[in-house]
């Protein structure tokens, strides 16, 4: 899964200098030896086959956030497999503090739960707890339901940078849920 | 989302911020940041507090020895914080050997010029507790610094990076601290300083494991 080391490591150079259609390329490659590998590799990680996209996205944003981390004279496919393994842990360790269980288990149980009286409360607070940028995305994207394009005009941030601050407040937001419980 | 999608605006934000890539960290950066809240704590030490008498008349080998173990230590944490950065590596901790050596070099050589009798006063000194909570004070503005720096990077090993980060800070206190402490005697500094030193790392590892997750 992971020979692709020269090719890659090229991939990521060009990006350095400027190139995004390689560092599209680079992401969508490991993309897809990501999906084989958690195809075959699922239950050592304790993830069901609806988690892989959730997870990939996690350790693409994640790459993406430490991409200054890889030096460019090193091997890229020991950087990038630790940075999947890390996310990985992390994703199965939430997994598993959760309690999770398939609900193919259960197949008389209503995957359809009463909504939580309290629940739009809590999260306006918690959205009210994050940091700025982040709560002006979430507050345009996800509660007025503009377009990413619209909110990164109106915000003046790029579209790239509206993805990866809506995707960290999602984040912060499932962490403080689970943190004060259901 | 899309991943496709969310990787074509992933590509869209490559250059911008200020992640922008570089190539490698390199040291400079931890340097600087260490040795910016170095110079503040040496700032107390001067200001605030008393010339060590061991000093005055050219270093004892007590001073000597703390400086050196205190430098060997420091240096070893440093590449190994630098290294605790990537996430493709995991800090080695072979390197404590070499400050613990010079360390047991100079206890035997006090040992051995002193009558055993004298030993337990030796160690126990008369200001302790003072230099072990100084050293932990002092040390903790280069932890904080340290600790920052490893967040900008990807350590997949955040307690035992922190952990690591508590000896860099302890090991560059512990030496400039001789500039102020009273006491002439390595049986001291080995069992006060030390405790110091070992409770800045345990305090760095406690706040890495939260901090310096992502």
């Amino acid at each position: 899964m992971w020979e692709r080391e020269h090719q890659w490591a090229e991939e990521m150079r060009a990006a350095q200098a400027g190139s995004r259609e390689a560092y599209a390329r680079l992401l969508t490659d490991v993309s897809m030896s990501f999906r084989q590998f958690a195809a075959t590799d699922l239950r050592r990680f304790h993830l069901q086959s609806q988690d892989i996209e959730d997870v990939l996205q996690e350790v693409l944003l994640a790459i993406h956030l430490k991409r200054h981390t890889w030096r460019n004279d090193h091997p890229i496919v020991p950087w990038l497999r630790a940075i999947t393994r890390h996310k990985l842990v992390d994703f199965a360790r939430r997994r598993g503090r959760r309690g999770e269980l398939p609900i193919d288990d259960f197949p008389n149980v209503s995957p359809v739960l009463p909504p939580e009286p309290d629940m739009s409360a809590r999260l306006l607070e918690q959205v009210q707890g994050l940091p700025r940028r982040q709560r002006e995305v979430v507050q345009e994207l996800g509660l007025d339901g503009a377009s990413v394009a619209d909110t990164a005009k109106k915000l003046r941030m790029s579209r790239g940078a509206v993805y990866v601050a809506f995707h960290r407040a999602l984040a912060s937001l499932t962490a403080g849920s689970e943190r004060s419980g259901p | 989302m899309n991943t496709q999608q969310f990787i074509e605006e992933l590509a869209a934000d490559f250059g911008t911020g200020n992640r922008a890539p570089r190539a490698g960290m390199g040291g400079a950066r931890l340097a600087g940041r260490a040795g910016l809240a170095s110079l503040l704590s040496l700032a107390v030490l001067v200001l605030f507090f008393s010339r060590s008498p061991n000093i005055a008349d050219g270093p004892t080998a007590t001073v000597i020895f703390t400086i050196l173990s205190g430098a060997a230590l420091a240096a070893g944490a440093f590449w190994a914080t630098l290294k605790a950065s990537y996430p493709e590596s995991r800090p080695g901790l072979w390197w404590i050997a070499v400050p613990l050596a010079i360390l047991a070099m100079g206890l035997g050589l006090e040992l051995s010029r002193t009558p055993s009798a004298l030993w337990g006063e030796r160690l126990l000194g008369q200001t302790a507790f003072g230099c072990f909570l100084c050293v932990t004070l002092l040390s903790l503005p280069i932890l904080a610094a340290v600790l920052a720096v490893l967040r900008h990077g990807a350590t997949t090993h955040p307690r035992r990076s922190g952990a690591v980060a508590g000896l860099l800070a302890g090991g560059i206190t512990a030496a400039l601290y001789t500039l102020h402490c009273p006491e002439d005697s390595l049986l001291f500094v080995a069992a006060w300083h030390v405790l110091a030193i070992a409770t800045v790392s345990v305090c760095g590892a406690l706040v890495g494991s939260r901090y310096l997750r992502w």
